[in-house]
């Protein structure tokens, strides 16, 4: 196991950090809870020579509730906190349902929610979250910082906008309108120690307690290269009332706005019959929860 | 080039000159001679090197050691009391819970982190909190009814935490 050699470094501040991926651009990655870089560098996909640790910058973990209500995570965070957060729970619900599923809990207890968007599998179950909930990411670097749109972030499976010499800082997630429900489904060949086949985060926006659907969000997870959102189904639901019918449309019609592949876990057809489905039982969770009668 | 680390490990001081790509199941195994935790996949997906990291239970394989500079480290030898097992172990072997045992010290320590943080879980709780621990031997069930039982000799002893 130990047949791949690379150093590591333990900066203690943001600022040492993207000093170190500045001085060995290209040539350093960064290793947070490394359960993604430690396999790819055993498998030989990726061979960095520098490690730039993020265990020791404090800043880096926690969430942090602003004055107007919106959340801010560290990308240090690990999914075991998140998932334990009810802070989480009450304000962004979707976003604890990915991150309570993924990996196992001795792997939620080091991954972290920067690496999961970072490492940009289709199947990063927080993603389709950060989507819907326009959640906006801080990137640093030694000259400076700059905000992207986490629906802007990632282009293609295990890619991002990320240069190799920033730093993802912060994870911003705005305030939520008042009757505003969202959940997050999947759909894995085990409990543990998978990766999605097929998932849908939805967030629904209504215009009083009992009234119809302001807003629709729904993204689709592993069924494209990137989590991307089934604007055809968010259409079919702006306006209407949402009763069971209207639902099974939108589901319906999400359908069309995925791209699944064949691939070991799965054919297209059978993600695309699982679009549908999940994105049904999305929108009902979420619809109960706007209404305020859902957990 | 190696670093000196200084860990704790089952309650003991430790310092190790270590090259920064070696992992925290290497050292401990190689290094420390504490070969009770044993190396599965090497990936994070079977739970046979997990241990206890700051009260966590998290995949050795997966932490570099230098990760583990100052924290406190529970392997599977740091259990029992001299000769007197641990009540998790004891309901292991009470319950035929251990087969081959290859599984069974980080199945074990996946247990004792959850029963320290949550005493009484039902069986579908503690079945969540071991999926992240292959056994190709037992089928679960045994694993399952030890830790239970190990709940409840843990609460009777009044040892929530230990």
């Amino acid at each position: 196991m130990t047949a791949v050699r690379f150093d590591v470094v333990q900066p203690e501040t943001v600022e040492e950090a993207v000093r170190s991926l500045a001085d060995h651009k290209g040539e350093a990655a960064v290793v947070a809870g490394g359960t993604d870089l430690l396999r790819e560098i055993r498998a030989g996909t990726r061979s960095p020579r520098l490690l730039v640790s993020l265990d020791r910058v404090e800043s880096l973990s926690g969430i942090r509730e602003e004055p107007d209500g919106g959340l801010v995570f560290g990308p240090a965070t690990t999914m075991a906190e998140i998932a334990a957060s009810d802070l989480v729970r009450r304000k962004l619900p979707a976003l604890l349902e990915g991150a309570s599923w993924m990996g196992s809990p001795q792997v939620r207890n080091l991954a972290t929610f920067g690496g999961n968007l970072c490492n940009a599998r289709p199947c990063a179950d927080t993603a389709p979250p950060s989507f819907v909930y326009d959640a906006v990411l801080v990137l640093r670097s030694a000259g400076g910082d700059r905000t992207v749109e986490a629906g802007a972030f990632m282009t293609g499976p295990g890619e991002t906008v990320r240069a190799p010499d920033e730093l993802l800082e912060t994870i911003r997630f705005p305030a939520l309108p008042a009757h505003t429900g969202s959940a997050y489904v999947n759909v894995t060949n085990r409990k543990a120690l998978e990766i999605t086949i097929t998932s849908a985060a939805a967030r629904v926006t209504l215009k009083s307690r009992k009234g119809p659907i302001r807003e629709a969000r729904i993204c689709l997870g592993s069924v494209a290269p990137v989590p991307i959102r089934a604007s055809t189904a968010e259409a079919e639901l702006t306006g209407k009332a949402p009763d069971a019918e209207v639902l099974a449309m939108a589901a319906k019609a999400a359908v069309a706005d995925s791209r699944p592949i064949d691939d070991l876990r799965g054919s297209a057809r059978y993600r695309q019959w699982m679009v549908e489905v999940l994105v049904r039982r999305a929108l009902e969770k979420a619809f109960a929860r706007a209404r305020g009668d859902g957990s | 080039m190696k670093r000196i680390i200084e860990l704790s490990v089952n309650g003991v001081p430790h310092e190790v000159a270590v090259e920064p790509h070696r992992t925290l199941v290497e050292v401990l195994r190689e290094d420390l001679g504490l070969t009770g935790t044993k190396v599965g996949c090497g990936e994070g997906d079977c739970g046979a090197c997990t241990v206890i990291v700051d009260g966590k239970a998290i995949n050795a394989c997966l932490m570099l050691v230098v990760q583990a500079q100052g924290r406190e480290v529970t392997t599977i030898e740091g259990l029992a009391d001299g000769e007197v097992l641990h009540p998790i172990q004891q309901a292991f072997v009470d319950r035929g819970a251990i087969q081959c045992g290859f599984c069974s010290p980080g199945m074990i320590l996946s247990a004792k982190a959850y029963l320290d943080w949550n005493p009484n879980p039902t069986e579908e709780e503690v079945r969540d909190q071991i999926a992240g621990n292959l056994c190709r031997c037992t089928g679960y069930q045994k694993i399952v009814e030890a830790v239970l039982d190990a709940s409840k000799r843990l609460q009777e002893a009044g040892r929530g935490v230990s």
